[in-house]
């Protein structure tokens, strides 16, 4: 009898129906939530926009070398900012963040401590880093305002001298099939492009006002990056759980192929049977 | 009087993109006015009402933080906070104002008082720049 295998089938076909209505219900819960925070993304892109021309006019400026944040000095302790997600099952979105950060540290080799963005990002790192600060793990809880508070922060201990180097990585946009990790460096301020230097005017001085601008800066750059991993991670578990839907999609009908054979293999032992025992 | 380009921007997009005659902003040093063909200038801002003269008539907002750029074409505002007077939200303010008064009498913890002192700053800013209008 071939019901033994008929149940079997069954159950398999239960069991991945279920994990199929599991994946499209996170397929449609990312892509509502994409919607928001592409808008975001969207939103804070003039912004930071306007900062980076403005910085990037103050690093032209010939008084340049009177700013610490333009500087730098000699490198010994090195701060990285890393931007993951709260939550697995989003592809490769955050292992290619990490192997994004372990390229970086392979190539630069400092005392390192981790500010981390998003839970994955402290569960991975945990038991290899020091931590600065564990307070924002949440990578979609995090506000503009968290954004100041964690530009302060960051700026007073470059000021301070507790890192000589901020480095951030983070997830960018591209579009819907392509988000690439990316590390940049904060601290201190890339060199600018033009190579005239030009007198620009400052109230108050020079130094003093990159300093004032320095952690409104340092938001506006985490802010964009938050904004920009948020959709792509969003992105990339919409696809994944896509993927992950028409791959089971494709073992169901194959499962229900198996089954319809099955129980017509019963139905005709079973037909063979009973005609067998009517000849007798 | 002639026109310059100004742009405002915030992290929860733009604000103002267009051209305007003059416009007065609070830096850290005091207030600052400026018009077209201004020296290339910086400086960062603090809280405090904005003036913007576009045509012919004054527009206020509440203007908290960030900074000001100019240059002899373009004048650049990117603030943590930059709200017309027409848009502002007044009972928020003033629900704003009264917390942290409240704080400032009761307090004792310096962190506190002075998270408090700047929610202040920008509810009565708020609320004067909303009733001048």
């Amino acid at each position: 009898m071939a019901g033994g295998s008929m149940k079997d089938i069954k159950l398999r076909i239960k069991s991945i129906q279920g994990t199929r209505q599991i994946t499209k219900a996170m397929q449609l819960v990312a892509s509502s939530k994409l919607r928001r925070a592409k808008e975001r993304m969207e939103l804070s892109v003039p912004y930071s926009k306007a900062f980076n021309d403005i910085i990037d006019k103050l690093s032209a400026s010939a008084d340049r070398g009177d700013s610490i944040f333009f500087t730098g000095r000699e490198v010994k302790k090195v701060c990285h900012c890393v931007i993951a997600g709260d939550r697995g099952l989003a592809g490769g979105y955050n292992s290619n963040v990490f192997k994004e950060v372990m390229r970086h540290f392979s190539e630069h080799n400092y005392e390192t401590k981790i500010f981390p963005i998003g839970r994955k990002t402290l569960e991975y790192f945990k038991k290899r880093f020091e931590f600065i600060d564990e307070s924002y793990a949440t990578a979609a809880d995090i506000s503009i305002g968290n954004c100041f508070k964690i530009g302060s922060m960051l700026t007073e201990m470059y000021v301070n001298g507790e890192f000589d180097e901020l480095f951030l990585t983070y997830t960018h946009y591209k579009n819907v099939l392509h988000q690439e990790p990316l590390t940049v460096r904060i601290f201190p301020l890339p060199e600018s492009d033009s190579e005239k230097r030009t007198q620009i005017e400052c109230e108050p001085a020079f130094a003093s006002t990159v300093k004032a601008v320095m952690p409104s800066y340092v938001a506006s750059v985490i802010y964009t990056a938050v904004a920009q991993s948020y959709a792509s991670e969003l992105t990339s578990r919409q696809n994944a759980m896509d993927t992950a839907t028409s791959n089971a999609d494709e073992m169901l009908s194959e499962l229900q192929l198996q089954y319809n054979r099955a129980r017509q293999a019963g139905i005709t032992q079973e037909i063979t049977e009973i005609v067998a025992g009517a000849n007798s | 009087m002639s026109e310059f380009k100004l742009t405002v921007v915030t992290p929860d997009g733009m604000v103002y993109d267009g051209m305007a005659e003059s416009v007065i902003v609070r830096t850290t040093t005091g207030n600052v006015g400026i018009l077209k063909g201004h020296a290339p200038f910086a400086a960062p801002l603090t809280v405090g009402e904005a003036r913007v003269k576009i045509g012919n008539d004054w527009k206020t907002a509440a203007c908290i933080g960030g900074v000001v750029s100019a240059d002899k074409e373009e004048v650049k505002i990117a603030a943590n906070a930059f709200e017309w007077a027409d848009n502002i939200d007044v009972v928020r303010a003033e629900n704003a104002k009264n917390e942290a008064e409240k704080i400032i009498g009761s307090s004792s913890d310096i962190a506190q008082l002075d998270k408090a002192k700047g929610k202040l700053l920008r509810a009565i800013t708020r609320i004067h720049v909303a009733n001048n209008k």
